[in-house]
């Protein structure tokens, strides 16, 4: 009777340390996985946050490489923006007043750019260096970057007229755009590292984006950028003009539209 | 475009001598590839060939916006039928990367 007594008491014992242990074990699997989805939203933003700083490619390939200051050689087609007389516009404004236009300059140019297949590799105070096909081959690069060029021209006459009505000058831009081999990949130091193309074909294109200002034309390209272009662009071929740093003068072309077919 | 844009040789040039014997000539593939339009390419051709681009580096928020842009264009089947010619394309020219020895 007394062991009985026992067994059941013991078997009752057995039960309540299993049922104990099984709930610790749902409770802590419950924690883990709240912990785990906590880390994962919060890897999220960080890439989501990340990828402001840098291509959404870059951000994947540093998450699954780590940074690796590795760079190749890739054929890309590099377009160069700036603000026609930015600096006495900036002289002339409320520091305030001048950042929420240039963000919204900013803001616009970017979505052009991205619309259209490129990426922007870094602001140069009101500067915009973009990349095309420098993250991924893309044999159609010298129509994209054109294209992206006339969505920023769009974008900017949109844009004009949300400044008119606010009482804020106009802006206009210049647009250089030439295509050659350029060294891709992450370079900087230890403490600051970009994403970027370094290279003659990138200093040649911030060269022809000057050529804007002597030639009186928003859209410039190089023969290069014409070589590779679709035949349905409209250009007009301007006098060679010396450009620094290159020894010969240099001929682009001002494009004016697309035409039908 | 497939082939082109995952720079697959050998399903290019597949495609190609299929398109040659069909009909095309060498200069409308050669201007259809270069700038996906051109003078041989049928107006649902060339409005396809972005979203055809789209498929290739798959990035969901561009290939809706592409999609949604040229869908009236086209019946429910017609479109369907592209969907499957586009999801095709791209497993073969990504299964041709053994053949190009990559």
């Amino acid at each position: 009777m007394l062991s009985s007594a026992f067994l059941a008491a013991g078997i009752g014992a057995v039960i309540a340390v299993l049922g104990y242990a099984s709930w610790r074990a749902r409770a802590e699997a419950k924690h883990l996985r709240r912990r785990l989805e906590s880390a994962t939203t919060s890897l999220e933003q960080l890439q989501l946050s990340f990828a402001r700083f840098a291509p959404q490619e870059v951000v994947e390939r540093i998450i699954a490489s780590g940074v690796s200051t590795s760079a190749e050689k890739k054929t890309v087609t590099v377009l160069f923006a700036d603000i026609v007389g930015f600096t006495a516009l900036s002289e002339e404004m409320e520091p305030a007043l001048l950042v929420q236009m240039l963000n919204g300059y900013f803001a616009r140019m970017s979505r052009a750019i991205a619309e259209h297949r490129g990426h922007v590799s870094k602001f140069i105070g009101d500067g915009i260096l973009a990349l095309f096909g420098a993250l991924e081959p893309n044999p159609w690069q010298a129509d994209d970057a054109v294209r992206a060029a006339f969505a920023m021209r769009e974008a900017l006459e949109e844009y004009n007229e949300e400044l008119a009505l606010a009482g804020q000058p106009a802006l206009r831009v210049g647009i250089g755009l030439h295509r050659g081999v350029a060294v891709a990949g992450v370079i900087g130091s230890q403490e600051l590292v970009e994403f970027t193309v370094i290279g003659s074909t990138v200093n040649l294109a911030s060269r022809v984006e000057h050529l804007t200002r002597q030639h009186a034309a928003d859209i410039l390209i190089t023969a290069a950028v014409r070589e590779a272009l679709d035949a349905r662009f409209a250009l007009q071929e301007l006098p060679a003009a010396a450009v620094a740093g290159i020894s010969e003068p240099v001929v682009t072309y001002a494009v004016e539209g697309v035409l039908p077919g | 475009m497939v082939a082109r844009g995952l720079g697959s040789d050998w399903a290019e040039r597949h495609a190609r001598a299929m398109l040659l014997a069909d009909g095309m000539t060498e200069h409308g593939y050669e201007e259809g590839l270069a700038h996906l339009s051109g003078a041989e390419l049928t107006t649902a051709e060339a409005a396809l060939g972005p979203l055809v681009r789209e498929t290739v580096w798959y990035r969901t928020a561009s290939l809706q916006r592409h999609a949604q842009r040229i869908r009236p264009r086209f019946s429910a089947e017609e479109f369907l039928e592209f969907v499957g010619i586009a999801a095709l394309a791209n497993a073969v020219c990504r299964l041709s990367a053994v053949a190009d020895g990559r």
